[in-house]
């Protein structure tokens, strides 16, 4: 006999409901359960062997950044489930629906590829001592995947690509995974675009300003030596990751109100 | 019972569907038919709440609005429509992940359905033909033991064997209190099973009796020579299908299309009508 979320429906959230939307999405989502833990040891490995046997670091970037490309496109999963009408007719919120789908695919997933890594980290320094693993630990701590540690800002930027992913596969009525990966790459680009134009515009703003009113100290009219573009690095740096976090949580709000719009006026 | 009040929906691209529809809806298992375009899908959707009506208000048995995304409201109705995809493989993992969500699911109902229609509750749903993945699909939105069910087109697709199944899969599932509305043009496939007839034409009610009503007021007969008191005639191969008023002494069974086609001509209906409500 099935056991039943809740036999006398309320009309509020109710958490048990939204929970039990797993078991509804079980049967597409279920393959990540061992599938992305398996993928995540196959990119740690393909980070973990150039920092122990060469030093290409980039091999070693390559792979965590694999890991976080993972995270991104995981809510392509979301598009093998099928049944647009049943959904439509489910007996749950569209609140209940909105915050599972962000639960899982943010949290979940995140969780569950961040702690996999973490776990063969631990399991490489138990192998290998971790003075060799010095340099996979920081990498691994700057990653895509790890929890970002500067800039609240950053943290709407990292979780951006799931949850443009996510509204891809959501909105979508056909080639769902197409569209997913459509939006996930397009949001990233524009949002690439975007900060680049911005860095590039404040870089020669700011240079062009302190050459015309000397105030770059290390130029030197008599010696002529060129402007030192490392004293506008940091500063440019800042600002663009602060223009990126903003950005991203823009469309972080857009996104997920396009989500609650269509879960609001669901339709067969 | 299920009531429509003034029920109107247009659709955002200025197309009116429905237009003033108000009726009582009760218990039982309902024919609702009407040309194509006239609106029958239009109208189980609203019943659904998956669309909201322009106008009016449909309520449940408790007169209460339905409203739309309500979990107390969807968790006691179930469309089944032409799409026959579900999101699992198999009978056995839709009632692990879909039939927990209503709480009148009834497991023995499903398992007798599926027996009477021949599928096995771990056969995979994409590997059955069409025919066999409809059987699949009515037993379990049949199990699911919502009040309100509403089928469209149940028997598209099935052969005799399984238009059979059908008939007994719905009478098993039919209970009291139980509403199913089943809309369809292959009205002769479950014709013995109909408590009420609802036809809709152009977006208009035209006519939502009880089948007892209408074999009482009228008789639906052919003969070589047509009635005078005929209210409808239509000329066949081998002399004329007539409806006549009948007194009650006579009973006939009810013949679908000639009804159909009476009620679509508003000199024929008004006198259909008239007899109905006499």
């Amino acid at each position: 006999m099935t056991t039943y979320a809740i036999k006398n429906p309320v009309d509020h959230f109710y958490w048990d409901r939204c929970l039990s939307l797993w078991y509804y999405y079980k049967p597409a989502l279920a393959p990540m359960l061992w599938l992305w833990p398996l993928l995540a040891v196959i990119m740690f490995i393909g980070s973990l062997l150039p920092c122990l046997f060469s030093s290409y670091w980039i091999l070693t970037s390559f792979g965590l950044g694999a890991a976080g490309w993972l995270w991104g496109f995981s809510p392509l999963m979301l598009a093998r489930s099928h049944g647009n009408a049943v959904a439509a007719m489910l007996p749950v919120t569209p609140l209940e629906r909105l915050v599972f789908l962000l639960g899982f695919f943010l949290i979940g997933t995140y969780v569950l590829i961040d702690g996999t890594i973490w776990a063969c980290y631990g399991i490489s320094v138990a192998i290998f001592g971790a003075e060799r693993l010095v340099t996979l630990q920081s990498f691994i701590t700057s990653s895509y995947v790890s929890f970002p540690s500067s800039y609240g800002m950053v943290l709407f930027s990292a979780v951006l690509p799931a949850i443009a992913t996510l509204t891809g596969v959501v909105l979508a009525r056909r080639n769902r995974v197409l569209i997913g990966i459509a939006v996930n790459l397009g949001v990233s680009m524009v949002l690439g675009l975007i900060v680049g134009i911005f860095s590039v515009v404040y870089g020669f703003m700011t240079g062009f300003y302190d050459a015309v009113t000397d105030n770059t100290v290390r130029y030197n009219i008599e010696n002529q030596t060129p402007l030192d573009p490392e004293i506008y690095k940091e500063p440019m740096v800042q600002l663009a990751t602060i223009l990126a976090g903003a950005l991203s949580l823009l469309a972080v709000i857009v996104a997920i109100w396009l989500m609650w719009r269509k879960f609001k006026k669901q339709r067969i | 019972m299920i009531k429509l009040y003034d029920i109107s929906y247009k659709y955002p691209s200025g197309t009116l569907a429905l237009d003033g529809i108000t009726a009582d809806i009760q218990p039982g298992i309902h024919l609702l038919m009407g040309e194509n375009g006239a609106g029958k899908t239009t109208l189980l959707h609203l019943l659904a709440t998956l669309l909201t009506p322009t106008t009016g208000v449909i309520t449940d048995e408790n007169g209460q609005p339905m409203q739309r995304h309500a979990p107390s409201v969807l968790s006691q109705l179930f469309f089944l429509g032409d799409d026959l995809q579900w999101p699992a493989k198999s009978i056995d993992e839709l009632v692990n992940s879909h039939a927990r969500f209503y709480p009148s699911f009834n497991p023995e109902l499903l398992a007798a359905n599926l027996d009477v229609m021949g599928i096995k509750s771990n056969e995979y749903l994409d590997s059955l033909s069409l025919g066999k993945r409809k059987r699949a699909s009515v037993a379990y939105a049949l199990a699911l033991g919502t009040p309100l069910l509403l089928l469209d087109e149940p028997a598209n697709g099935l052969d005799i064997p399984g238009k059979i199944s059908l008939q007994k899969a719905l009478m098993q599932s039919a209970d009291e209190g139980r509403t199913i509305i089943v809309s369809t043009h292959t009205v002769w496939d479950l014709e013995r099973l109909f408590d009420s007839v609802i036809m809709i034409s152009q977006g208009h009610l035209m006519l939502n009796h009880s089948i007892g009503q209408i074999a009482d007021r009228l008789a639906f007969i052919s003969s070589a020579e047509p009635q005078p008191d005929a209210l409808y005639i239509e000329e066949e191969a081998m002399g004329f299908r007539q409806i006549v008023p009948n007194d009650g002494s006579l009973y006939t069974d009810i013949n679908y299309p000639a009804l159909f086609t009476a009620m679509l001509n508003p000199t024929t209906a008004s006198l259909i009508l008239n007899q109905l409500t006499d």
